[in-house]
């Protein structure tokens, strides 16, 4: 997949110690709506354009069946799913959680602010849904949002946000099935997300 | 500077080994064009947002004796521009403390070059040796100096080539400096920098 222009490496070492102006979400939406990033993929974290890496097989298929599962499991219209899409949850953030539950309302033009779950799969333990993710979903109070980790075959659920945590963070693997905080009728039994 | 309160220096290491997308200098310009930086002072440095070090009594002295001393020796030939913006490569745009530009430069665009560049270093001495000098020899500025007010010293570099600068040399209180472009302008150095306190050995 070509990405235009090529993402960059900050070089923390040369810009050590200088203060760096974090991108606002407002001013995103302006470069966003003069086509600035047609061809690119990319999340804004805590004012910085973060790329999004390419999904790898393993990720695309647990993203399209939790997606699915979800999907089925909300079909009586008590809330939407999405994938992949923009989560407009702080004034320097706008996360695009691989899966989202969000609250019915009409987003034809804003982007949804909050989720009631949101998930990130990944391929390996990466920092970016691990820390600077997890921080920006708990300070939004996102009550609950599931790393899935697609190598151990692990969901890591981190719910009962404060103080920009999580507090409580536990592991789940296969076999188990994890009920949904905000509605606890719907039940995702892990092996049928994971390979 | 409603959302981020000034003094926020972020956790830059958060991002460590992700794949970040600079700015280019043309959005950078959209978003001025749209007021967003406004009531800040920010420089674009290689796609990314810096802000600009608080101007100390020794740093607007330098300036100040600098712009007068130039626009009176070039009246008529260059134009002096004080912090003002220098469109100096596809992902920079500096202001530098002064620039010296060709008589009709900045009219339909602002300049991408420049005769000399100055720039004033109290705190900011890594920040315009490492960084701006590149940036300066990308955009052919063809003499870039560095007030470096601790060392007392000017840090004059020459001959822009790939990037970088091929001389560089230091400068006393003592010496005067000749600009490359109009070799009959000659700065004297000491009239630049504050006097030192007694018995402070530099």
């Amino acid at each position: 997949m070509l990405r235009k222009p090529p993402g960059a490496v900050l070089d923390l070492d040369l810009f050590r110690g200088e203060r760096l102006r974090p991108l606002r979400r407002k001013e995103v939406d302006i470069l966003a709506a003069q086509g600035v990033f047609e061809d690119e993929r990319g999340e804004l974290l805590r004012g910085f354009l973060v790329e999004d890496a390419r999904a790898s097989p393993g990720e695309a298929h647990t993203i399209t069946k939790l997606g699915t599962f979800l999907v089925l499991a909300f079909r009586d219209d008590r809330a939407q799913v999405q994938c992949r899409l923009p989560l407009a949850v702080s004034d320097d953030s706008e996360p695009m959680p691989d899966v989202a539950i969000i609250p019915n309302g009409d987003y034809q033009h804003a982007h949804p602010t909050t989720a009631f779950l949101v998930a990130e799969v990944a391929a390996r333990s990466c920092s970016k849904d691990r820390v600077l993710k997890a921080g920006i979903y708990s300070e939004a109070a996102i009550p609950e949002y599931w790393l899935i980790d697609v190598e151990r075959t692990v969901v890591v659920r981190h719910v009962e946000p404060k103080d920009g945590a999580y507090a409580r963070v536990t592991e789940h693997g296969r076999g188990e099935r994890l009920a949904l905080q905000a509605f606890p009728d719907v039940v995702v039994p892990i092996d049928a997300i994971l390979r | 500077m409603e959302w981020y309160p000034s003094g926020v220096v972020l956790d830059l290491d958060i991002l460590r080994g992700e794949r970040l997308r600079p700015l280019k200098r043309a959005e950078f310009d959209q978003l001025v064009r749209t007021g967003a930086f406004e009531d800040e002072r920010v420089e674009l440095l290689r796609g990314w947002l810096v802000e600009m070090s608080p101007q100390g009594l020794e740093h607007s002295f330098a300036i100040q004796e600098l712009e007068n001393e130039l626009a009176f020796l070039l009246h008529g030939r260059a134009k002096i521009r004080t912090q003002l913006p220098l469109a100096a490569t596809d992902d920079s745009e500096t202001e530098p403390d002064l620039a010296v530009v060709a008589f009709d430069a900045g009219r339909d665009a602002q300049p991408d070059t420049a005769l000399l560049v100055i720039e004033v270093a109290v705190s900011s001495v890594r920040k315009d040796r490492e960084i701006k000098a590149r940036i300066y020899a990308e955009a052919g500025v063809i003499e870039y100096w560095v007030v470096d007010v601790d060392r007392s010293i000017v840090v004059r570099h020459l001959e822009p080539k790939d990037c970088v600068y091929a001389r560089v040399t230091e400068h006393g209180r003592e010496e005067s400096l000749a600009l490359q472009a109009f070799p009959d302008v000659v700065v004297s150095i000491d009239a630049i920098l504050l006097a030192k306190p007694s018995g402070d050995p530099a």
